[in-house]
């Protein structure tokens, strides 16, 4: 990339450490800016990451999850100032880097199976 | 008001977020400086981006290097006259850079657009091409029809045809600047701008 606009967009960047690690196929609970007329408050939006485009400022993920018996996917800026936070609750094991094929999936099949770690390796 | 316009490079795209969270899309223009060579009542001539000492014998004939010595000013790679009034503050070889703009002043930007070479009428002029069933083989993307017989018996002028497209001079009004870096001599206008990166634009202050 052009490094006078590399030098452009890491102002509006975040530090990485302010960030978990997440992945497709983690869950992750996120607390969202939301404004109503002069007041602001925090939403809290909770699901399985399905899919995360790197593009530096303009990284962004897609989070999935089932509300009320219907599946919502929003898609995030990763970067963006409206978002409060992210923590990571769960790891996922999945084998691709694109979950999409969890659309089509209803009920029990729609768990991702979660990571385990090995005692063994530190 | 002063010198209206200054030159400046297309360096390309990105956004930005502001304050309350929106994304801004941006072009990033390196602006000036600008030194000014001559002065009219109504307009001045400035020179953008000097040419280093060793290469000025091969890019500059013999008059256009006199004519940058009689100046007394440094050979420059593009010599452009721009809008201006009430000069009196103006004297040749000063500069004028990026601080002549601020953050929300409209501006717009003339540069030369992407060529796109000999385009069919379908790109240059989104005509909609024609059938590819009904018997029709190699008139998909043709251009049909150039008018009616007996009555006009020639083709009207400006009938859209194919041609050379892009590569001609164009000017986008109204762009907002989002942000003046003074220090890198940075502009960053929202929306587009014409041509590729690295190209020759000028920013010109609107009413």
């Amino acid at each position: 990339m052009n490094p006078v606009i590399e030098s452009i967009e890491r102002n509006y960047q975040k530090n990485k450490q302010d960030i978990p690690a997440f992945l497709p196929g983690d869950t992750i609970r996120m607390e969202i800016k939301v404004r109503e007329g002069e007041k602001e408050r925090l939403q809290a939006f909770e699901g399985v990451v399905i899919s995360r485009r790197n593009c530096g400022l303009r990284e962004n993920f897609t989070v999935r999850k089932i509300s009320y018996g219907v599946g919502v996917e929003r898609t995030f800026i990763l970067h963006s100032p409206n978002i409060a936070s992210i923590a990571l609750l769960r790891r996922g094991k999945v084998a691709r880097g694109k979950l999409y094929y969890l659309r089509a999936r209803v009920g029990k099949k729609t768990r991702v199976k979660d990571k385990i770690f090995s005692k063994d390796k530190n | 008001m002063g010198v209206k316009a200054i030159l400046g490079t297309k360096v390309g795209m990105t956004q930005i977020f502001t304050d309350d969270g929106n994304v801004v899309p941006v072009t990033v223009i390196s602006v000036g400086p600008c030194t000014i060579i001559r002065k009219s009542d109504s307009s001045v001539q400035v020179g953008y981006r000097e040419i280093r000492p060793e290469a000025v014998k091969r890019l500059l004939n013999k008059p256009l290097r006199m004519s940058f010595e009689k100046a007394g000013v440094k050979p420059f790679r593009f010599v452009r006259t721009l809008p201006a009034d009430e000069l009196e503050g103006i004297e040749p070889n000063t500069e004028i850079n990026v601080s002549m703009f601020k953050e929300g002043d409209q501006v717009s930007v003339t540069g030369t657009s992407k060529g796109k070479g000999f385009s069919g009428a379908m790109e240059r002029h989104n005509f909609s091409g024609a059938m590819t069933t009904h018997g029709q083989s190699d008139r998909a993307r043709a251009t049909g029809s150039c008018g009616s017989g007996t009555q006009a018996s020639r083709t009207w002028k400006g009938k859209k045809l194919p041609g050379q497209m892009g590569n001609v001079r164009k000017t986008v009004k109204g762009l907002k600047i989002v942000k003046v870096d003074e220090q890198k001599n940075l502009l960053l206008v929202k929306g587009s701008i014409p041509g590729a990166a690295n190209g020759l634009v000028i920013i010109r202050r609107q009413a």
